[in-house]
């Protein structure tokens, strides 16, 4: 039942969900909080767009940390560190669900032709 | 007077008539030397898509002109020019095919393994300049050019440990003016770079805001330790009170900050020392790039130029 109810505040289609892709939980604070206590995320994609982006790649559990990860560094040094991107005239730290799942495994779209290479976390060789 | 205005009439159509015919009659020949010549000359002045048209124009009206092999491998240095890459590459392979024996077939084999790089595929490249070392066996001078090839598409796609043993396999005979020596230098400099340890980072978040702590992130490392201590006790004082729905809520709020702030600390040791190395990373492949304007072709092992 409990897990049920979390799946329904997490995934995608909850009940009175903005619209049928949206979860519930997402959509309640856009809806209610994010339009009374304006804009204030210093990242793009903003924390809430991050969590949702976050539970449709990688489902509630990881999710939930790769969210709460975002929520403590909102704000704080990690801002400065990160690329800066300029969107309506403020500057933003781009930090997207894929800045920060890049070492979880095999990561398809460095896969593709046509992608450009990155440099590796580790140099074999070098040792 | 009539008579007088229609004769005139006439007349003035004759004439009309006359140098109409001989403006028709007068048409231009160009031969191989002009056409070659004029699409040069766009390509000089930058105008790449009209030069690989009209390079193409002299491929079909001149087969048997003695600059063939030339206009082919101008034409594919236009659409690379043009950044055409994939149009480029397959020219160049073409080139390849069609004269294997001219002495520009090696330079269009590595032109076509730098589209490879230009189309993200350094490593296509690779092997394509791998198998020019086998083809080109026993000639000196090209296998110096592949090696410097090689050793600037490693750098490429990433692999610095086997560029720095290609750029110093090559840097003996190089001229000082490619910045050879630079780019190790450079590598050295990589080397040394400071570098935070993930796992170290990912073991002291285990104490909330340890992680961040090591990394130099005082403020993350304060939202974290305060953030999971003020869950904890919540979750601990709601069980107390027997509130057990509220202390079980609390906890996975807080397990998910926990772990978040562990994972961000691991993250965090990864991006900053990706982010040291990408910028130095990034300095060095300019320096190709920069070696590449100037048309350098000892320091690249690239023709970038049209032969004559």
């Amino acid at each position: 039942m409990g897990l049920f109810l979390f799946s329904g505040l997490l995934l995608p289609g909850g009940v009175g969900a903005e619209t049928s892709d949206n979860p519930l939980l997402f959509s309640l604070f856009k809806s209610l909080i994010s339009t009374t206590d304006s804009k204030r995320c210093s990242h793009v994609p903003s924390c809430a767009r991050y969590a949702k982006d976050a539970v449709t790649k990688h489902g509630p559990v990881k999710g939930l940390v790769l969210s709460c990860d975002r929520l403590i560094r909102c704000g704080g040094n990690d801002t400065e560190r990160l690329p800066q991107v300029v969107v309506g005239g403020e500057r933003y730290a781009w930090d997207p669900v894929s800045s920060n799942d890049f070492w979880w495994g095999s990561n398809e779209t460095l896969k593709k032709k046509g992608t450009p290479p990155v440099l590796p976390l580790h140099f074999k060789g070098w040792d | 007077m009539n008579r007088h205005a229609f004769s005139a009439g006439l007349l003035g159509l004759f004439l009309f008539c006359l140098t109409v015919t001989s403006a028709v009659s007068e048409t231009i020949i160009l031969d191989a030397e002009d056409q070659f010549g004029y699409a040069r000359t766009l390509y000089e002045q930058g105008e790449f898509p009209g030069a690989a048209a009209e390079f193409s124009r002299f491929i079909h009206f001149f087969p048997e002109a003695p600059q063939q092999a030339a206009a082919h491998y101008a034409r594919a240095l236009a659409f690379y020019m043009d950044e055409q890459y994939e149009k480029a590459g397959k020219s160049f392979g073409r080139f390849r095919h069609r004269f294997d024996s001219s002495a520009l077939a090696l330079a269009a084999g590595m032109m076509e393994a730098m589209c490879h790089n230009r189309l993200g595929d350094p490593a296509g490249g690779v092997v394509l300049l791998s198998n020019l070392q086998v083809e080109f066996k026993g000639d000196a001078e090209a296998q110096h050019l592949l090696l410097t090839r090689l050793a600037w598409t490693r750098l490429a796609m990433g692999d610095l440990p086997r560029a720095e043993a290609a750029f110093k396999a090559s840097a003996g005979d190089v001229v000082r003016s490619c910045g050879v020596q630079g780019i190790l230098n450079s590598l050295d400099q990589f080397k040394a770079l400071p570098e935070k340890s993930p796992t170290l980072a990912g073991g002291f978040a285990l104490i909330p805001g340890g992680g961040y702590l090591y990394l130099g992130r005082y403020q993350d490392a304060t939202v974290a330790f305060l953030l999971n201590v003020a869950l904890g006790l919540a979750a601990a004082e709601s069980f107390d009170d027997g509130n057990n729905a509220l202390g079980a809520l609390i906890s996975f709020v807080g397990f998910g900050f926990y772990s978040g702030s562990i994972h961000g600390s691991y993250t965090g040791a990864l991006k900053a020392n990706r982010q040291s190395r990408e910028s130095l990373w990034k300095e060095m492949l300019h320096w190709g790039d920069e070696l590449e304007k100037n048309q350098s072709k000892s320091c690249l092992g690239l023709t970038l130029t049209i032969p004559y």
